[in-house]
């Protein structure tokens, strides 16, 4: 076989990262891998292709003991031999442990799928980039729902004129009135909470957008000075 | 997004040998990644010697980890399918065809699988969605329960010429369409 041959290092490449490449010529071609860095790189990419395709898997529970090999044949977890001292026979009592594995299974187990499933299960997030007229990103907005916060991110620092603010405004849908979120800084991030009110729209909003105001906020409730800033919302 | 921010972090400090990092990079990802060895290797024991092997690599192997290659997880899940399919294939030379179970592949992903979906995963989705049902199918079979091309042949009645097409086909026009 010519393995130069740029069409067939494709084939082998993807057939070997789906795994249909398989006996003697997967031997040989992880062989052929170990000297050809290009050839590396052709598999990688399929590996980036075809990986996510797993992540649709449904979780299922490991048993206990996976964790306790993979540490024993790494090492790990040695100091916590040291804490046998006074209390040796609690902590060598049996049923202690037995009783907190099952405590720390369930925790863990509770842990992982709030952790993997909840924040997408409960509320989609979403991000806003926020650009000047020149389509300059400013600031990265990006909700964090689970808290009622929205969290600006400085991408670009800007200038604030002396006496004045920044005001950042959800725009609803509809063209009814830009609601206020609070003031941003041109040069830190910040956590600005978010009321319900504004929690509520967010789905529907046209965007957000950000307007020079003086010092302290606009004293009206509606934006006073030229918005600078604008960008639409995306749901995550 | 924010969960492969947090895993490439806890690989990061993996790759620095930091073991609390590594212990909690193992409670989020291998009960995941447990699902998939299971999927090709049908039996319990052999899918949880495959996760062991994998996370021992990847304790060896985090400092090889940029993000450029991917996301973390997808990343990981490579190193135990390749453990996993090494193991299968193992098996199988000890035990006949016939022994192995099996079901059918569900290609419809679970409500769960829905939402764990990063943009990555849905736009492969949507990539297989372009092929015909027997293209998709085959090569959903191969990837998940690590079928060969002759597996491929037998199971579904199909010549292996035709199954060799179809995968080689479906595969190029997945990458075509990745790429546009």
């Amino acid at each position: 076989m010519n393995y130069q041959d740029h069409e067939l290092r494709q084939a082998l490449a993807a057939e070997y990262v789906l795994g249909t490449l398989h006996g003697r010529a997967r031997q040989r071609f992880e062989r052929l891998l170990e000297q050809d860095a290009r050839l590396r790189q052709v598999v990688s990419s399929w590996e980036q292709k075809l990986g996510p395709l797993n992540e649709g898997l449904k979780p299922v529970e490991v048993p206990e003991e996976v964790w306790n090999k993979v540490q024993k044949r790494l090492g790990h977890g040695q100091d916590q031999k040291l804490k046998v001292g006074l209390f040796t026979s609690i902590w060598n009592s049996l049923l202690l442990w037995r009783s907190l594995t099952v405590v720390a299974t369930l925790v863990l187990a509770f842990a992982v799928y709030l952790n993997l499933f909840a924040p997408k299960l409960v509320v989609n997030q979403y991000i806003a980039v926020i650009q000047d007229s020149q389509q300059q990103a400013s600031w990265l907005a990006k909700t964090d729902l689970n808290n009622n916060q929205i969290v600006i991110h400085v991408l670009n620092e800007q200038t604030l004129p002396l006496g004045k603010a920044f005001e950042l405004w959800m725009l609803p849908d509809g063209g009814s009135a830009p609601i206020s979120m609070g003031l941003i800084s041109p040069s830190d991030n910040k956590t600005l909470i978010l009321s319900q009110a504004i929690v509520t729209k967010l789905a529907n909003a046209k965007g957000l957008a950000v307007s020079l105001e003086p010092d302290g906020g606009s004293p009206t409730g509606a934006p006073t000075g030229p918005v600078l800033y604008s960008g639409g919302l995306q749901s995550l | 997004m924010e969960q492969d921010v947090r895993l490439q972090t806890l690989l990061a400090a993996t790759a620095r040998k930091d073991q609390q990092a590594f212990a909690r990079l193992y409670d989020l990802t291998s009960a995941n990644l447990f699902a998939a060895a299971l999927r090709i290797l049908k039996k319990d024991a052999a899918a949880q010697d495959a996760l062991q092997d994998a996370f021992v690599q990847i304790w060896h192997r985090a400092v090889d980890f940029n993000s450029s290659k991917g996301s973390p997880m997808a990343w990981m899940a490579t190193i135990v399918r390749y453990r996993a399919l090494d193991i299968l294939r193992k098996q199988k030379k000890l035990q006949p065809m016939d022994d192995i179970d099996l079901s059918l592949v569900d290609t419809e992903l679970g409500p769960m699988g829905k939402l764990l979906e990063s943009d990555m995963a849905r736009l492969i989705w949507e990539c297989l969605q372009e092929l015909n049902d027997k293209q998709r199918n085959t090569i959903l079979l191969a990837f998940y329960e690590g079928l060969t091309h002759d597996e491929l042949s037998e199971r579904t009645t199909t010549p292996l010429g035709t199954i060799k097409t179809w995968i080689r086909r479906g595969l190029q026009s997945v990458k075509g369409c990745l790429e546009r």
